[in-house]
């Protein structure tokens, strides 16, 4: 799920179904949780406007997945 | 940090409540003046406390700081030799609406508010150019209110635009477009404004890159700015360009 699917995630998505990541956000004062424009944007959106080291928030995203033991939550693709 | 008379009178003189006093009259306002030293970190006058006197360093470095509302310091200014601070005494407030600290061993010439307003009566230029700074101070304050009402309205149709978006917007290939058959008219009434307003405002919007406002079609071309000024956010990093990708 890492690389190409994870950064075309959408932020609402992500945050309704793991909402663990939350903090993951706030830690980079990001204003995605409750931002009315969620459901608009994927992960590569907001990495390019707060201007974020995408790898690394990418990976802080990504090992909260590894921690999730629901392996058949699967992450749709923005349309 | 020994200054001679005449060094004390140059500094006094160039100080604006001082301006256009002859020399009898500065001696008068030096004579008139306490002397006070400060040690590095300790406090002239403290924010909050009542403002009993019009302050000048003489000598040394002072730092002017105040917490803000929400609880956070702010640096204001630092006080050169020659600068005057704590001029709130004179004018009448009854308390220091900031704190001043010397960040080194200072001098202050300190003058009470009972003290300087006998001066002015005896000398009137004192007193026209403590009105001159007064109305200075006041048409600074009219624009800033000005401003803060207009950033009010702005957020208010910022926020009414986002939860358009998130109710009826559709993506598409230039940003968000709000897919409803909305007018500036709409907008004003959503938002307990005006026609004018409204207009001033996307055209400003529009002016910036932010949207495209048609007749009854608006596209986000960067929605985060507008969030940035619905909430407020500080605008600490550069934005790229957030087109949905």
């Amino acid at each position: 799920m890492r690389g190409a699917t994870l950064d075309r995630a959408s932020v609402q998505e992500l945050l309704d179904e793991y909402p663990e990541t939350i903090p993951i956000f706030l830690k980079y004062r990001m204003a995605c949780v409750g931002c009315d424009l969620n459901r608009f944007h994927t992960l590569a959106d907001v990495i390019a406007i707060y201007n974020l080291d995408g790898a690394r928030f990418l990976d802080e995203i990504q090992a909260i997945f590894m921690g999730d033991s629901s392996q058949n939550k699967v992450m749709k693709e923005m349309p | 940090m020994f200054l001679s008379d005449d060094e004390q009178l140059a500094l006094l003189m160039r100080v604006p409540l001082f301006a256009r006093l002859n020399r009898s009259e500065l001696e008068v306002v030096a004579a008139a003046a306490r002397r006070q030293h400060v040690e590095r970190d300790e406090f002239v006058f403290q924010q909050g406390s009542p403002a009993s006197d019009i302050c000048i360093l003489r000598a040394g470095r002072v730092r002017v700081t105040q917490v803000t509302p929400d609880g956070n310091q702010v640096l204001l200014r630092f006080i050169h030799p020659g600068q005057m601070f704590g001029g709130v005494a004179a004018f009448g407030l009854a308390e220091y609406p900031a704190s001043a600290q010397a960040i080194e061993p200072s001098q202050v010439w300190l003058w009470n508010g009972k003290t300087m307003r006998e001066l002015m009566q005896r000398m009137p230029q004192l007193a026209l150019n403590a009105l001159d700074h007064t109305v200075e101070t006041i048409q600074q304050l009219q624009t800033r209110v000005r401003e803060l009402q207009t950033e009010r309205v702005e957020r208010r149709v910022a926020r009414a635009v986002l939860r358009l978006a998130r109710q009826s917007g559709k993506r598409v290939e230039s940003g968000i477009l709000i897919d409803l058959p909305l007018s500036r008219q709409d907008l004003a009434e959503m938002t307990g404004t005006n026609l004018y307003s409204v207009s001033r405002i996307l055209s400003g919007w529009e002016k910036q890159g932010l949207l495209e406002a048609g007749r009854e079609r608006v596209v986000l071309r960067e929605p985060h700015r507008l969030v940035v000024i619905a909430e407020d956010l500080p605008e600490s990093r550069p934005a790229a360009s957030d087109s949905p990708s």
